[in-house]
């Protein structure tokens, strides 16, 4: 496509051109309002995500600690069980996705439940306790951060997308069809030139012989 | 009703199951990848990665980039984060961006 291809020298083409230059610089306008746009919500998205993200692993790292701390004071088959009459009702995850800009992302509705101590106290410790109490608080933040770093990833895509769609039409459509019309009108003012040279000479003649 | 998942060390991430999450136990990276690729097809909407696995599992994780679900994220284990999450993000923004404007504000 980059090589310039031939184009008749009429007026017809010329009229054909220029429609497609102004066709090609209004796609290239609302192409780069797009990509700004794109790039401005990715930019939030950025900004928000740093800030989570140093949240959820920080509280991780305390719901771990205990964690460990539970595990070491009580038997493992003990504490796998006492999980899993938990595991029998979840919190409700629903799924949506959202247009942005076109980019249809994930959006994930996350319903807590309360009761997640679903065990015996009496056989389980504390520590247990309040590291389950942190993974609940962090889990809506990890889902959170999941909506957004996916949200990050495709917007990355279309962003890249917009943005060599509007380079080529910047750098290869445009310049070229600039090319196209110049051509063609360098052309035609060469041919009105030629033909008004010869009539010239035609009158010259005929004058020459009354 | 969409799923959770973690895939990790069970000893670690057995506390999320109380949650409600399914604790998929891998401890290697060759362990990990038949089992995302099993949580996929059970349309897990968000499958928790260990990032100590993650490393190891690029491919896996670039092979869900371009779609929606399933979305695929690392989380630290107890030895804390070993920011490969956040170069992940960084080298989005670098591609997104065209520049590295993440490293530029933390200096």
């Amino acid at each position: 496509m980059a090589v310039a291809q031939r184009v008749n020298a009429t007026r017809m083409e010329l009229l054909k051109q220029k429609k497609r230059l102004a066709m090609a610089k209004r796609g290239h306008k609302l192409l780069k309002q797009k990509r700004d746009e794109l790039m401005h919500r990715f930019l939030q998205l950025v900004e928000e995500t740093r800030g989570l993200r140093e949240r959820v692993e920080e509280k991780l790292a305390r719901g771990f600690r205990s964690f460990l701390l539970a595990r070491a004071e009580m038997s493992k088959e003990f504490m796998e069980e006492a999980l899993m009459t938990g595991a029998s009702s979840n919190g409700a995850l629903r799924l949506r996705t959202e247009s942005v800009m076109s980019v249809w992302v994930p959006r994930f509705d996350y319903a807590d439940r309360r009761d997640i101590y679903a065990y015996g106290f009496a056989a389980t410790s504390a520590e247990l306790d309040t590291a389950l109490t942190l993974f609940q608080e962090v889990l809506p933040e990890m889902i959170k951060l999941a909506e957004i770093e996916k949200s990050l990833e495709l917007l990355a895509e279309e962003i890249e997308t917009t943005r060599r769609r509007v380079n080529a039409l910047e750098r290869v459509l445009i310049p070229q069809i600039d090319e196209n019309i110049k051509r063609i009108s360098m052309a035609l003012d060469e041919m009105e030139r030629s033909s008004r040279a010869s009539l010239m000479r035609i009158k010259e003649i005929i004058r020459g012989e009354a | 009703m969409s799923k959770i998942a973690i895939v990790g060390r069970k000893d670690v991430y057995l506390g999320f199951k109380a949650l409600g999450l399914r604790v998929v136990d891998a401890r290697t990276a060759s362990e990990a990848e038949p089992a995302i690729q099993e949580l996929v097809a059970q349309e897990y909407v968000i499958i928790f990665i260990a990032e100590s696995l993650a490393a190891e599992l690029g491919s896996v994780i670039e092979r869900y980039r371009k779609q929606a679900t399933p979305a695929m994220v690392m989380i630290p284990d107890n030895r804390g984060s070993l920011g490969i999450a956040r170069e992940r993000v960084r080298k989005l923004v670098e591609r997104a961006v065209g520049i590295d404007i993440l490293s530029r504000k933390e200096t």
